[in-house]
This record gives structure tokens, C-alpha cells and sequence, in this order.
């Protein structure tokens, strides 16, 4: 029997519709049909109630028209005209959100760091997309740009609420900062994924949403500063540990599982290959950790190729992203799309395919 | 009756760091005691924790919360910070 549908009034079409499908629709409905979605979950949930399976979050696609009917206009349609429009607010120490509005677009700069990294960090990402893939804003339509500095008190984390971006201050212990500019990179390029179609943040599909959001933090970086895949450290998050916390940064593509090594933190988890998976229910199927399998993947292939790694390997990553079109893709289904898209862009038979796929092999995962 | 917390997930997918946080409410003045206990009495906490499928956003952390209730049973809740209201965050912070 439909979980759903015990005890609740009987749908035909809700009873057949199994959780996996709720939770796609809860991504790429409407508005109504997502909070449909969301509610039946939430029922299906309360019938398996006790069970401790509780996840970080969704990635969630705004309304695309009707039901199923998404398209990734961000793809679709080339941005021509720059709609750069940020907002950056002031959480005061507390929870709720955005804040107290604190520099808008135009506005000179505020005199506070975090505000003021924020907003020209949100300037570096909103160009990346803007100019290397024609992408207007997170959306791919101008959305304003919210961001919230100094959320909580004392709070180790920055994230994508689905809206918007939320940085912490840190405790000055384990942390020192989060408006770093590949972590401002890393929460917004959640929000592109989550406006090209999504990818549920569980298991596979969960540690390529994070790895995305890891690649294009570290090429913001990269483009900022103007340097070539050789010439980087391809580290996520340098800078914002505590003075005292052995580590260089929270991620490596380049050496996954060496960012740090703490009595506080603990051994960076991370594996650079498939061989090292590593299967947990914690930490939403371990998103945050089997990334390292394809962040270590468009490293190699970077350093294969060379260059300026926002270009041709930044260019298949981010069409892959928007003809996916799978949001509960494992690690296989996104390597066989960079090869589909390279090959595409390139040509069976071009270097680029040539080196995409041994970077693939090399993680262990052949296409 | 005494809570303890911990946290898991965020941007490291470590949580918020640091050790698990014991509160003996019993050790809390008057009107936060009656704060903290109503807002983390057991069956507020299920409902809050059953209300938590389907969010949204990414890098979100974990509550994990078990209350010791007067009797001496124990309630295991693990509740998304993006299901909870900011007011108990807040009090979260303080606590
Ligand atoms: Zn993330």
C-alpha cells in the first residue's frame, strides 16, 4: 500500500507517485506543485515516523512552466546585458533572514570586511557566469543577489538557503571567516545549480551539486587573479580556518583528503578516487566528501588541457550542468555528459576528449 | 531535564565544530528555563523534526538533539536548521 495514502484522503494520482518522484517534483514543480510535493513527503515522512533520516537541504528549481515541463532557459537563452544588482545585509548575530540592508548595488564600499567581500565577491562570481558562459545572474534572468553577513552568533557555516547566500563569522577557533571568494563562489554556483534543473543533495547526485559548487568557487578565483590551471593551488576555502587548526583550506582538488589534519576537525575525508568511495548516511550520503571523486576529475583534466580553467573545461562542466537534465545523476551519468558536451564542442576525436576521458579513467570512472 | 546537542553537515559537512553541548535546564534561570523547556519539549521537537522533508538550499546543517526528560527518557531528534524557527536558532546561540 501507498504510504501516502494511508490514513489521508485517497488520490489517485498521489497514491502512485512514489517518494523518489516527489522529491524531483519538489525541485522542478510550480510553486504549487512543489508545496504539494513537499507535503506529501512530509506525510509520507510522519508514516514513517520515527525514523531518523533527516537531509541538509533541497535543491530546488523555480517554476519552468508546467508541471515537467522544465527547460533550462539560462541555456536557451544567451545573456546579452549585464543585470548585476546585489544586496548585502546585516544578520546582526541572529537567525532570521536577510537582515538589515546594509550595501546595495552602486553603493560605495561599507568599511565592514564581511560586507564589503560579499558584495565584491558576489561581482567576481555574477562575471564569471556573466562573461565566460552568457549566464545573467543565478537564474539565469538577472535575480537580485541577497546575501547575509554575520548570521548567528559565533557560527561555523555559510549556505544556500534556496533564496539566497548566508555567511557566519566563525568562532575564531575553527573558523575565522566564510566572505572568502571561492566560498561566495561555492554557495552561489548552489544557486545555479539548483536554477539549471537541480540535483538532489543526497548520495551521488548531492556530491555533484557540492563538487559544481566547489569547481566554480575555484575558478572564480583563478579568473580573478588571471591564473592557469598550473599556476593555482585549486584549494576551496583557503584561509578561513582558525589560526590554530592544522590545515590550509576545507577542500584540494588537487589532492583530495589533505586540506587538513586536526585534533578539532579531524582528517580531511575526502577520497580522490572511486576505489576510496565512501558510503555513510551521515552528512546527507556524504555530499560534502565523495566530491573529492569528481573535483579530483576536473583537476586532472585542467592540468591535462592547460590553460585558463574557466574556458574549455569550465565551458563542458557548465553545459553538462544545463542539458543534464537528471537530477539524481550518480557520478557515471554526469562523466558520460562532459564527455557527451566535449565531444560536441570539440569533436570525437579532439585532444579534449582525449584527455577528459583518461581524467575520468583516472578517478575510476571510465567513460 | 537535560538536553544535548550536536551538530552535522554545513559547507565542511563537519557540522559547527566543536564538542556536543549539555544544558541542564534545571541550572537555567526562571524565564529562560521555561523558555528552553517549552521549546524543546519533546513533542514540539517531533512535530518540528516530522515537518522537515523536502527542503531547500545546500551546505544546510543538522541538529541532533536528545532530550532527558523528568521521567528519564530519552527523545532522539535530528532536525535540519532550516526546519527550525529563527527565535529557537537564536536561543540555540545562547544556550
Ligand atoms: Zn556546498
Amino acid at each position: 500500500m501507498c504510504a501516502i495514502c494511508d490514513g489521508h484522503a485517497r488520490n489517485p494520482i498521489t497514491c502512485i507517485v512514489p517518494p523518489h518522484m516527489l522529491e524531483v517534483l519538489a525541485i522542478r514543480g510550480s510553486k504549487k506543485t512543489a508545496a504539494m510535493a513537499r507535503s506529501l513527503l512530509d506525510q509520507t515522512r510522519k508514516v514513517r515516523h520515527e525514523r531518523a533520516e533527516f537531509r541538509t537541504g533541497r535543491a530546488m528549481l523555480e517554476e519552468a512552466g508546467a508541471m515537467g515541463g522544465f527547460v533550462s532557459t539560462a541555456l536557451s537563452r544567451a545573456a546579452t546585458q549585464s543585470n548585476l544588482d546585489r544586496a548585502i545585509h546585516d544578520g546582526e548575530g541572529k537567525a532570521g533572514l536577510p537582515g538589515k540592508l546594509l550595501r546595495k548595488e552602486g553603493d560605495p564600499a561599507s568599511g565592514d570586511a564581511a560586507v564589503d567581500e560579499a558584495y565584491d565577491g558576489a561581482g567576481n562570481v555574477y562575471r564569471l557566469y556573466f562573461e565566460a558562459f552568457s549566464r545573467d545572474s543565478l537564474d539565469g534572468n538577472g535575480m537580485k543577489l541577497v546575501q547575509t553577513v554575520h548570521h548567528r552568533r559565533n557560527y561555523n557555516n555559510a549556505f544556500w538557503n534556496g533564496e539566497q547566500m548566508v555567511y557566519g563569522d566563525g568562532d575564531g577557533e575553527i573558523f575565522q571567516k566564510f566572505t572568502e571568494l571561492s566560498v561566495i563562489g561555492h554557495e552561489m554556483s548552489h544557486g545555479v545549480v539548483q536554477f539549471s534543473g537541480g540535483l538532489l543533495y543526497e548520495g551521488q547526485s548531492g556530491a555533484l551539486n557540492e563538487s559544481f559548487a566547489d569547481v566554480f568557487g575555484a575558478l572564480t578565483v583563478q579568473r580573478k587573479l588571471g591564473l592557469e590551471a598550473h599556476e593555482t593551488d585549486w584549494l576551496v576555502g583557503k584561509g578561513i580556518l582558525g589560526p590554530d587548526i592544522r590545515g590550509v583550506a576545507l577542500r584540494s582538488m588537487k589532492a583530495p583528503g589533505t586540506a587538513y589534519s586536526d585534533a578539532l576537525l579531524g582528517q580531511d575525508p575526502q577520497p580522490y578516487h572511486m576505489d576510496f568511495f565512501v558510503n555513510t548516511t551521515g552528512d546527507s550520503g556524504g555530499v560534502h566528501i565523495n566530491s573529492g571523486v569528481p573535483n579530483h576529475a576536473f583537476y586532472l583534466f585542467a592540468q591535462y588541457l592547460g590553460g585558463k580553467a574557466w574556458e574549455k573545461p569550465g565551458t563542458i562542466w557548465y553545459q553538462t550542468m544545463q542539458r543534464l537534465n537528471n537530477p539524481v545523476a550518480t557520478f557515471a551519468q554526469w562523466a558520460a555528459q562532459t564527455v557527451e558536451v566535449a565531444i560536441g564542442l570539440h569533436g570525437a576525436g579532439s585532444l579534449e576528449v582525449l584527455f577528459l576521458k583518461r581524467a575520468w579513467k583516472l578517478v575510476g570512472l571510465p567513460v | 531535564m537535560l538536553i544535548i546537542i550536536s551538530t552535522s553537515g554545513g559547507i565542511g559537512g563537519t557540522g559547527l565544530g566543536g564538542t556536543e553541548k549539555r544544558v541542564e535546564t534545571d541550572s537555567l534561570d526562571t524565564p529562560l528555563r521555561e523558555k528552553v523547556c517549552d521549546r524543546f519539549d519533546p513533542a514540539t521537537l517531533k512535530t518540528l523534526a516530522g515537518s522537515a522533508a523536502g527542503l531547500r538550499g545546500a551546505d544546510r546543517v543538522v541538529y541532533h538533539l536528545t532530550v532527558i526528560d523528568g521521567a528519564g527518557d530519552r527523545h532522539r531528534f535530528d532536525i535540519p536548521e532550516a526546519a527550525m524557527p529563527a527565535n529557537m536558532l537564536d536561543m540555540l546561540d545562547t544556550l
